[in-house]
């Protein structure tokens, strides 16, 4: 195993466990903003890091490279606004 | 079996927690629990795209990645409003 594969596995392995633990979070948390709170590191972590192990994999010039990296970018910048959203929801829905 | 191919089995299996999120809760607690296997999808297509070694196939995730989100997005909003 080169240290190029090394490096790849370490960050899909952070990636994985990034995910699980997030996951976890999401159904182990009782209301819905502390589940909220799990959509971050699931949105912006792990995306990126998988992104980083795709573009060492190809190059980051490669069209696979920077297709990973824009899904990352996407993710990251869409996730706030999803997590203000279901945010608002959680609130309009709260009981008094 | 490479290395990208356990990833994407490892973030499969990560949707065993999102599924039962989804099944039940508040429609709050479902709507977390979607948005979150949504983004599970989106990587774990990413991985098998990469350990299947199907170049062409990163244009699914690409396209999962772009269309999902706004779409949780925008049944949270109708969600809100209407019902």
């Amino acid at each position: 195993m080169s240290a190029r594969e090394a490096v790849i596995a370490a960050l899909l392995l952070l990636a994985v466990v990034t995910v699980a633990l997030s996951c976890t979070g999401v159904l182990v948390m009782r209301t819905p903003l502390q589940r909220l709170h799990y959509l971050g590191p699931l949105a912006m972590v792990a995306p990126v890091l998988i992104g980083i192990a795709v573009a060492l994999a190809h190059g980051v010039y490669a069209g696979a490279g920077l297709k990973a990296l824009f899904i990352a970018l996407v993710l990251a910048a869409f996730a706030p606004v999803l997590s203000h959203q279901t945010g608002q929801l959680a609130d309009a829905r709260r009981e008094p | 079996m490479n290395v990208w191919l356990l990833a994407s089995a490892a973030l499969l299996l990560c949707l065993v927690p999102c599924t039962v999120g989804v099944v039940r809760g508040t429609s709050a607690d479902r709507l977390v629990a979607l948005a979150a296997a949504t983004l599970v999808c989106v990587l774990a297509l990413l991985t098998i795209e990469q350990g299947l070694e199907r170049q062409s196939f990163f244009d699914l995730s690409l396209a999962m990645a772009v269309l999902a989100i706004p779409s949780t997005l925008l049944f949270a909003r109708f969600y809100r409003r209407w019902l």
